[in-house]
């Protein structure tokens, strides 16, 4: 439905660094809920636009429908206004001058041909129901809340009917409980309306909630393309690993190969034991990583043979069902996930045991 | 469309944009590039494309051999600009303080009273101030001599260069006690107050932080007065030529009305040349202090209500001293227009009261000349205020928001206008469309063309205005299906509105006060009030002339607050 090639952008932002896109390519099928995800400055917001129409890539092709609408080589660009997308902004752009109604009925005022008043008023009715904001209709936008703002940005983004939805960070200016409010709202609501939409966040736990599939994007670029099950049980790379399950990151390097393959940690951390590698090279630095809920934390030394490291208890972020405890384990610290009912005390020795099978180990860079 | 405008314009916005651009260019550079022409066309009393016409060194020659200008011209305004530029700004930052940064009683109402004569035409000041200290029968005069028992002329005389300089830096005083009291209320007390917790005597405070640290914000505001000052003309017709003092705008004036002959343009442009490079090197000069200034982050943009200084037993007679400068600079020339134009020139007293006459408002009134005078004045003020406006928030939308090559360009000519002298703006307005062939000079049209080449106000504005209106806003616009000229109209200049009134309010009072451009490309069709004013005034006529400025002043007032009105509720979201 959307297909997105060999994207390629530079340009300089405002503090005069470099911002880039290269090579950035994906398609999303019909129907398909699919997110862009990556920390800030990664590309996403620029890939976005350039779908948008809202920025010129330097290179590469954009086709939504086999309708090419940018190919910079052929100097192909249809403007924003002319692609029938539908888009909600990070700020949502609610236009202060115009009330509720009147700012989704926008996008029926501008378009051609012209619609007849009573068309525009069913339909901006119709639709504001849809967002559950049919009740305030005449309302003076620069009253609404962000919860409310944001239900009118979606209302307005939809009224066209577009064949193509983008999101900005659309939670990203809510606050936490309004958050979880809203994505599930806004899940619903794409299921209802059966729009293709492409969704661009920073926090992999929505994309993770919300995405039929995920792009994880750094540096411009994109590094992983799959399903969340599959990004986040087969990660390829170590980023991908640290930021889509907030895992922790291991270094070492590798010493024996026998019949089990070893990790001497980095400053005395300890060793992991690992099933053998297929094609592993000894000396060489290797990531490991694991999830804080694949490590398991006692207070008292488990039994032999399990991967075992001995570390302090730094902090404990009481976090509701569970708590987060930091472990420093010689250099680095471990997170990990305990009972809230465990009481581990800061300062206190605690022993982690670390199950082989669901550590993923990277070559480092 | 090739250009890099990060936008999609569509045909309709590129040809809007390309057509603000031209008007824009247009508007500010073409009557200079006449003008520095017609300094080297010759001989003596051609247009420079008359047929005949050639090029020549002639004026040059003419003027800058002549020592009179190094003698009279030169020496006459540098002590004209230094010295108003100083007296205005002794006055205006002692007021500024005192309202600003002080206890002193009834500040709002002096604040006021303060800025009203920025409303009024400086030919009704100037008419003002020669009806109460004209040496001769002036009140003032008249009221002293009586009172020391002096006689003969005296002992005031306004035709003097400190009475020039004191008339126009009273004039001036408004507009610089506006820009000081914005730097002195935006300043952080945080600054100070961090210096007294160190241990320093408000004395050392005052000296090592507070001057400092206002040093940037007054370094333009000076540079700005300066510009302003130098381009006066005013005053120096109605004081300075009586006084045969001879700056440079009267000189170009005499220049275009010689005493015998034709006026020889290729002079006038020689003599406005150096005042031209002045102006725009001031106004660099000026950019750059701006510059820094904008780097010394003394504004906070929070509401701080600065600490004021309690005066203590100075309170009172910094009080009166207030009161007194606006009684005198404000509502003496206001009683002393009012008067006259209703008992004629002579000095009041209790006696005349019931020998009121609205004479002289009967037959300004039914003068068509009068009407006629009125409607121009509207139409050249509010048409060319409504140009610059919509050039404006194009040129500062373009400024703002896109990339286009050439940008810097545009920049430098929406914001030379600052640097141009109106009597050289007014001159090459006059060259340009003496030459070319459309039957445009003397017509108000003229007019509306020459006073729109004040773009900066309106771009600067617009400029300020669109960067604190979220980009999105307008993309949002482009995404609901919105071609550019859509979002110009349905979002952005609404969005813009509060800052486009304010912009044209200030134009328009800008329009009405004109003289200047009036005077030079003055014909008698278009005739506006300031002219008429100063002509009454010539002819003698003080109960009419009188009567003309007191209804400027009344025709100005209730336009100002009918327009504030417009603005008040929508600055809500501005």
């Amino acid at each position: 439905m959307l297909k997105v090639a060999q994207l390629s952008k530079s340009f300089a932002t405002a503090d005069g660094a470099q911002c880039a896109l290269s090579q950035v390519e994906f398609e999303i099928r019909d129907g398909e809920f699919f997110a862009l995800l990556g920390p800030s400055g990664c590309g996403k917001t620029t890939t976005l636009r350039c779908v948008a129409g809202l920025e010129r890539p330097d290179n590469g092709t954009i086709s939504i429908h086999e309708q090419v609408v940018a190919d910079a080589i052929q100097g192909v660009h249809i403007p924003a206004h002319e692609r029938e997308i539908g888009m909600v902004f990070q700020s949502y752009a609610i236009w202060p001058h115009l009330n509720v109604f009147e700012n989704v009925a926008y996008p029926l005022r501008v378009c051609r041909p012209r619609l007849n008043a009573v068309e525009i008023d069913t339909r901006v009715r119709e639709v504001l129901a849809l967002v559950s904001m049919e009740e305030f209709a005449e309302r003076a936008s620069t009253v609404l809340s962000g919860g409310q703002q944001q239900r009118v940005a979606l209302a307005r983004a939809l009224i066209r009917q577009p064949s193509l939805l983008l999101l900005d960070e659309p939670l990203s200016n809510l606050d936490t409980m309004l958050r979880q409010q809203m994505q599930h709202e806004l899940s619903d609501l794409v299921e209802r309306v059966a729009i293709t939409t492409l969704y661009v966040t920073h926090d992999q736990t929505e994309a993770l909630a919300l995405a039929d599939r995920i792009a994880v994007m750094r540096d411009g670029a994109i590094v992983q393309i799959g399903t969340p099950e599959e990004l986040y049980e087969r990660p390829q790379t170590s980023f991908v690993a640290s930021f889509l399950g907030r895992a922790n990151l291991l270094s070492g390097r590798l010493t024996e190969t026998e019949d089990t393959s070893v990790i001497v940690l980095d400053n005395d951390g300890g060793r992991l034991r690992l099933p053998l590698l297929n094609d592993s090279v000894p000396g060489v630095r290797y990531d490991v990583v694991i999830k804080p809920e694949d490590v398991a934390c006692s207070r008292t030394p488990p039994g032999p043979d399990k991967n075992v490291l001995v570390g302090i208890v730094e902090r404990v972020n009481f976090q509701g069902s569970y708590s987060e405890c930091h472990v420093r384990v010689a250099g680095t610290t471990i997170r990990v996930r305990v009972s809230s009912a465990s009481s581990v005390g800061v300062s206190e020795r605690v022993w982690l045991t670390i199950n082989p099978e669901r550590c993923t180990l990277f070559a480092s860079r | 469309m090739k250009l890099s405008l990060g936008s999609d314009l569509g045909r309709g916005g590129v040809f809007v944009v390309g057509a603000a651009i031209v008007t824009a260019v247009y508007l500010v550079s073409a009557p200079l590039l006449m003008l520095v022409v017609t300094a080297f066309r010759g001989p003596h009393d051609f247009l420079p494309f008359e047929p005949g016409a050639e090029w020549t060194l002639e004026h040059l020659r003419t003027i800058y051999y002549d020592p009179v200008l190094y003698q009279v011209t030169i020496p006459d305004t540098l002590t004209f600009v230094v010295g108003s530029v100083v007296c205005t700004f002794v006055i205006a930052f002692s007021l500024a303080w005192l309202v600003e940064r002080t206890d002193l009683p009834w500040r709002n109402v002096l604040f006021t009273l303060i800025l009203f004569p920025l409303l009024v035409p400086t030919i009704v000041l100037a008419i003002a101030w020669i009806y109460l200290f004209g040496p001769n029968a002036g009140w003032v005069n008249v009221a002293l001599r009586s009172l020391l028992g002096f006689s003969g002329d005296g002992p005031l005389d306004v035709f003097t260069m400190p009475g020039l300089i004191a008339c126009q830096s009273v004039a001036l005083v408004p507009f610089v006690f506006l820009l000081m009291s914005a730097t002195l209320r935006t300043m952080s007390p945080a600054l100070e107050e961090a210096s007294s917790t160190s241990g320093a005597s408000p004395w050392t405070t005052f000296r090592r932080v507070t001057l400092p640290v206002l040093r940037p914000g007054m370094l333009a505001p000076l540079i700005l007065t300066a510009l302003i000052t130098l381009e006066q003309f005013e005053m120096p017709l109605l004081v300075g030529l009586p006084a045969r003092i001879n700056v440079f705008s009267t000189r170009i004036f005499y220049e275009l009305n010689p005493d015998t002959g034709l006026p020889i343009y290729g002079r006038a442009a020689a003599v406005a040349l150096p005042f031209l490079v002045i102006g725009l090197l001031l106004l660099c000069v000026y950019n750059r202090l701006v510059r820094e200034a904008d780097r010394y982050v003394t504004v906070t943009g929070r509401g701080y209500r600065p600490r004021r200084l309690p005066l203590g037993q100075w309170r009172w007679p910094a009080f009166t001293a207030a009161v007194g400068y606006v009684g005198v600079t404000g509502i003496l020339p206001a009683i002393v227009l009012i008067w006259i134009s209703l008992y004629g020139y002579g000095m009041p007293s209790l006696d005349l009261l019931s020998d009121a006459s609205l004479e002289a408002y009967r037959t300004v009134i039914n003068d068509p000349v009068f009407i006629g005078a009125t409607l121009n004045t509207l139409l050249v003020a509010g048409a060319s205020a409504a140009l610059v406006v919509v050039l404006g928030a194009v040129i500062g939308w373009v400024l703002a928001r896109t990339r286009m090559p050439g940008r810097a360009i545009l920049d430098v000519v929406s914001f030379a206008s600052v640097g141009i002298p109106s009597v050289i703006a007014g001159l090459a307005a006059m060259l340009l469309y003496l030459t070319l062939p459309v039957a445009l000079y003397g017509t108000v049209w003229v007019l509306i063309l020459t006073y729109s080449y004040r773009l900066a106000v309106t771009t600067r504005m617009s400029r300020v205005g669109l960067i604190q209106i979220h980009t999105e806003l307008e993309e949002a616009s482009a995404m609901s299906g919105g071609r550019w000229l859509t979002t110009l109209r349905r979002v952005i200049f609404p969005l813009l509105a509060p800052t486009l009134v304010s912009g044209f309010v200030l134009l328009f009072i800008i329009g009405v006060r004109e003289f200047t451009l009036a005077m030079i490309l003055g014909s008698p069709d278009n005739l506006v009030l300031s002219v008429l004013l100063w002509r009454f005034f010539e002819d003698g006529s003080a109960s009419e002339a009188s009567a003309v400025a007191s209804l400027i002043i009344l025709l100005v007032v209730p336009v100002i607050f009918v327009l504030r009105r417009l603005v008040a509720p929508k600055a809500e979201y501005g």
